[in-house]
């Protein structure tokens, strides 16, 4: 346990070395231009596009870090022949990937922390500069908590990539494990389409190709709640308990495959 | 690199920003360039096709559109009588409701922009019934949307019966001003 969390805050301050602190920053500005700008283009709703731009700048800048840090967790140590004297310490190959990926983790976690902060801000400056009757008419309140179940499923999705770049990481170069990640990615967001697709195709065999595929892909569009929450319906706890418990299953399982892939590799 | 040369390139760096910023201005001035044209494109028609490109990023996608159709609207509205034509003034509403099916404000003002008379709106009732007709598929119980294809009958399509029988339904739903049913007994 201590040689894990010794990786995961190595990984962490490396990250801020790569300055990717920096990704807040341009966040942050991003949403004080927009909170502006978009109060002189749109007639209304300025609340909610805010949450929009809010909540997706989360994802995507989430992304970017879990996939392009993602990939360089194990090949980069590689490539620099750091990982010889690092598996010469008593550190274990699957202390190893599960203090790499914890160390991503943490990152993304302190990331995602710092833009819902910055988001709630603007949102509180909002609903303080509105008048009452403007705000009656808000589908949600302005600073509304119910926010905090889309930020916290965005949060368990980036975990689900940044699993799936980590194991892609274990046996390719980073430009393919990128590739492949973004792929899953995408995949994971049409992954619905497969459910249904014995409503287009009458061959069976497909269909439980299809069906099988559905399965065994991320089911990434799970986690996409945004929309709901800023109109203030309903999201139950029901719901985002069974997908949290999916993304974790679902982690336990890449990770668990980074582990025996990494493990069985040779690094002569 | 010295010191010298770092203020030097610093130096030619901001000289020739400036001199793309001169030329720039007078390109601009010299060769003004057609934006109605530009304007007038829309290179996605399909609002589930768009949907399915944008990922998870849908509400985002319906914000742009939104603003789209308003600055189209806008546009149209200010410019002089023969450039008013709201061609896509629907299609631009239909694609913002398609990735957004929630957006209230997008259903109530598109509406009111379509419905009102040429050349202040498009003067296509029909379509801000059609769109209005959408949200109610999406939230079926939204009285505002009731209660708004009944104005487009009253005044629009002077069409009382059908006003009438909007404003009852309207008055129907859950959470709609008691006042409503006093407005379809009036038509």
């Amino acid at each position: 346990m201590r040689a894990i969390s010794w990786i995961a805050v190595n990984v962490f301050k490396e990250s801020v070395r790569d300055r990717v602190p920096y990704s807040l920053v341009l966040f942050a500005v991003l949403l004080m231009g927009a909170s502006y700008l978009i109060g002189q283009l749109t007639a209304g709703q300025d609340v909610k596009i805010i949450k929009d731009l809010g909540l997706a700048a989360i994802a995507i800048f989430g992304l970017f870090i879990a996939i392009f840090i993602g990939i360089g967790l194990v090949s980069k140590e590689v490539e620099r022949r750091s990982i010889y004297p690092l598996l010469a310490k008593p550190i274990s190959r699957p202390q190893f990937i599960v203090g790499k990926y914890a160390g991503l983790v943490l990152t993304l976690a302190a990331n995602v922390a710092v833009m819902t902060l910055a988001l709630y801000a603007v949102l509180a400056y909002l609903t303080y500069t509105e008048s009452p009757e403007f705000r009656d008419a808000w589908d949600a309140p302005g600073v509304d908590p119910q926010m905090l179940k889309a930020i916290v499923l965005i949060f368990v999705e980036l975990m689900v990539v940044t699993a799936i770049a980590l194991l892609f990481s274990t046996f390719s170069t980073p430009i393919l494990a990128a590739a492949l990640t973004f792929g899953l990615y995408v995949a994971g967001h049409f992954n619905t389409d497969l459910r249904n697709f014995d409503q287009v195709v009458e061959s069976r065999p497909a269909v439980l190709l299809a069906r099988a595929a559905y399965h065994v892909l991320p089911d990434l569009s799970a986690f996409d709640v945004k929309t709901e929450v800023v109109h203030g319906l309903p999201v139950t706890f029901g719901y985002i308990g069974t997908t949290l418990a999916y993304g974790l299953a679902y982690i336990t399982a890449l990770i668990l495959t980074s582990v025996v892939i990494f493990s069985r590799r040779d690094f002569k | 690199m010295t010191r010298a040369g770092i203020a030097g390139a610093l130096l030619l760096a901001a000289v020739s920003l400036g001199a793309a910023v001169a030329l720039q201005a007078a390109r601009d001035a010299r060769y003004p360039r057609e934006q109605a044209l530009e304007r007038a494109v829309m290179y996605v028609r399909s609002g589930p096709a768009l949907r399915r490109i944008v990922l998870s990023f849908d509400a985002l996608a319906a914000d742009v559109y939104w603003i789209r159709a308003l600055q189209h609207y806008g546009g149209d509205r200010r410019a002089a009588q023969s450039g008013r034509r709201y061609e896509l003034l629907y299609p631009l509403l239909d694609i913002t409701t398609s990735l957004d099916p929630y957006f209230t404000i997008a259903y109530r003002f598109g509406a009111i922009f379509l419905a009102e008379p040429y050349s202040g709106g498009a003067g296509r009732p029909d379509q801000a019934v059609a769109l209005l007709r959408k949200g109610i598929a999406a939230q079926p119980t939204k009285w505002q949307y009731f209660h708004d294809i009944a104005f487009v009958h009253y005044w629009q399509l002077r069409d009382m019966h059908a006003a009438a029988k909007w404003f009852r339904m309207a008055a129907e739903q859950p959470g709609a001003p008691t006042g409503w049913s006093r407005l379809r007994l009036r038509c």
